[in-house]
């Protein structure tokens, strides 16, 4: 096993790049049609090949990926610095707060007046529950307050999710209503990624250059600071970060759960546990499992109806479940 | 020579007297045994000292420069700080805990360089800890655990170094072992510039008498008594401010204290 864990030091990052390219590819082929790519890719808009491949399958793909890669990377960055392994932006609130404002923004009429109100309305939920998060939690705060400030926040947002679209004139509603408790990214343009991914984009930046912080932050905030760390600004860049990816993700797919759970937590015996080294990586695996998760629905329905996040839930349910059992001691 | 120097330090929190003009000095070349009965201010004054609270009047210099003049990063490769307790997180290996100590040196770099890389091991051999670089940091027993807390200390390469009741919960011969590396850390250079400087908050009457050259006992957030500690440690002051009374112990020209009964309440 000392050999395995070895190899892996070196060789995980190629290995996760290698799965997510061919997965990304694999994801692409996948679909009811059966694609000519070769007519796909000289005829993008004439050939019937074309337009599925970059407007049906591209962008639902790239969103997966990108999507994928947010939640990972967010779940990486709060775990780190609440040093806590159950830390999840979906279980702590985050997403359902930024489907709230991403709901807000379409449902009463500002993402009309212009696109950038859908994001805006995601990332300025999610910031809200972080925020939140830290004033009812403190500092200093215990996993199970976390964790139940969070249950908390999440069943106050499902609510008023529900709420907003029981009062707006939409006849749909219900089916819409599914779509952000669940999460989706069938039916996405290349719009969606182009309103979408720059905002995830920064966020990714943000929290990547958050690395050595976290490293630092191992060791208590008190010696972070005192190894050269201002902890207060540096905390503040996460939790943008993390509002900006999950912000972003949600408004344009959904709450799609346990992605930033699940991922974070299998890929740290492979980086030695390091937080700096689980934030890449946990992006990447990020990206691989909601690809993964996204051919599995292809697979199952035909006709699109079932959620990608019934899928990851599927998945993250019994991990957590995994997880809380193994932490028992922590929780008392 | 080197130094840490706080003038007239007071801390108000809550509307809680903290510590009243406090002033303190740290030189290289010598380790400190900060005591006091709990609530003393004792942590506090270190935190002050370490860049981690600003006091609310008062000024902290090193080298005659003020703190605030001082980049984090520079700060920390001067003045290393163990916290009370020292946590770790995440079961780390041994080595990239003691390479967290070169932190304040990395900037931009992505990789540890050569000068990095000896000063880890430096560091490792000092604590003695090298056997242990392949283990969890929290597969550790106490006393290995503030070995390798130590030596990340160590890896900074910090002149000067504010530990919080360092050997708290360790077993004689680790609270010995911990003791002597601190002491060594003072007194192992003879060249003033490189001489390290300690400064240890101890609830350890006897330690503090056997390793420090110089006491400061606090009480109150003030600064009672401060010397030598045959001047600081004697039975009327003891009395006064613990409570209690001591038996002293003078064998081969070493002193040494210890608490012996309760005499208030």
């Amino acid at each position: 096993m000392t050999a395995i864990r070895a190899i892996a030091d070196k060789k995980l990052l190629p290995l996760l790049i290698a799965v997510l390219t061919a997965l990304f590819f694999f994801a692409l082929s996948q679909g009811p049609a059966v694609l000519n790519w070769l007519a796909a890719l000289r005829q993008p808009h004439t050939s019937i090949d074309g337009v599925i491949f970059w407007q049906v399958r591209l962008p639902r793909e790239l969103l997966a990926v990108c999507v994928g890669a947010s939640l990972g990377l967010a779940g990486a960055a709060l775990q780190g610095l609440l040093r806590n392994p159950l830390a999840g932006p979906d279980l702590l609130g985050v997403s359902s707060c930024a489907a709230l404002g991403a709901v807000l923004a379409l449902y009463f009429g500002f993402a009309a007046v212009t696109w950038l109100a859908l994001p805006c309305g995601g990332i300025a939920g999610a910031m809200l529950a972080v925020v939140l998060l830290f004033l009812v939690s403190g500092r200093r705060a215990s996993v199970l307050t976390l964790i139940l400030a969070g249950i908390a926040v999440n069943a106050v947002m499902s609510s008023f999710i529900a709420l907003a679209l029981n009062f707006s004139p939409n006849p749909f509603a219900l089916s819409e209503m599914m779509y952000w408790l669940l999460g989706s990214l069938a039916n996405r343009s290349m719009n969606d990624v182009m309103v979408s991914v720059p905002f995830m984009a920064v966020g990714w930046l943000l929290l990547l250059s958050c690395g050595r912080f976290l490293d630092a932050l191992t060791l208590g905030e008190e010696t972070a600071q005192s190894l050269g760390f201002t902890a207060a600004a540096l905390r503040w860049r996460i939790v943008i970060g993390v509002a900006l990816c999950v912000g972003a993700a949600v408004a344009i797919s959904g709450n799609i759960g346990f992605i930033g759970l699940v991922v974070p937590h299998l890929l740290r015996p492979w980086v030695g546990y390091e937080p700096r080294r689980l934030l890449i990586s946990s992006a990447l695996g990020g990206a691989i499992l909601l690809l993964l998760a996204d051919i599995v629905v292809q697979w199952l329905s035909a006709g699109g109806n079932l959620k990608l996040g019934v899928i990851t839930a599927l998945i993250g349910g019994p991990f957590f479940l995994h997880l809380i059992v193994k932490q028992r001691g922590l929780l008392q | 020579m080197s130094s840490l120097r706080a003038e007239q330090i007071s801390v108000t929190i809550d509307q809680y007297r903290l510590l009243d003009a406090v002033s303190v000095a740290l030189h290289s070349g010598e380790i400190i045994g900060l005591i006091g009965p709990n609530g003393a201010g004792k942590t506090t004054l270190l935190r002050v000292l370490a860049k981690l609270l600003t006091p609310d009047s008062g000024a902290v210099a090193l080298d005659d420069i003020s703190l605030r003049q001082i980049s984090p990063e520079r700060f920390a490769r001067r003045c290393a700080y163990l916290s009370q307790g020292a946590p770790t997180h995440w079961p780390l290996r041994v080595d990239k805990v003691v390479a967290l100590g070169r932190l304040p040196y990395l900037g931009w770099r992505q990789q540890l360089c050569a000068e990095d890389i000896g000063a880890i091991e430096t560091a490792l051999a000092l604590a003695e800890v090298a056997h242990l670089r392949e283990r969890l940091v929290t597969t550790l027993s106490g006393g290995e655990r503030m070995r390798v807390l130590l030596a990340r200390i160590f890896a900074s390469q910090p002149h000067f170094i504010l530990a919080d009741e360092p050997v708290a919960a360790l077993d004689p011969y680790h609270q010995l072992h911990v003791m002597e590396l601190l002491r060594e850390h003072a007194h192992r250079d003879t060249d003033d510039r490189t001489r390290g400087g300690v400064l240890t908050v101890l609830h350890d009457l006897n330690l503090a008498a056997r390793f420090c050259d110089r006491i400061i006992l606090l009480a109150h957030g003030r600064i009672v008594c401060e010397g030598d500690p045959r001047a600081v440690l004697t039975s009327p002051m003891l009395q006064q401010i613990y409570g209690i009374s001591v038996r002293s112990i003078e064998e081969a020209n070493e002193f040494s204290v210890i608490p012996w009964r309760r005499t208030h309440g």
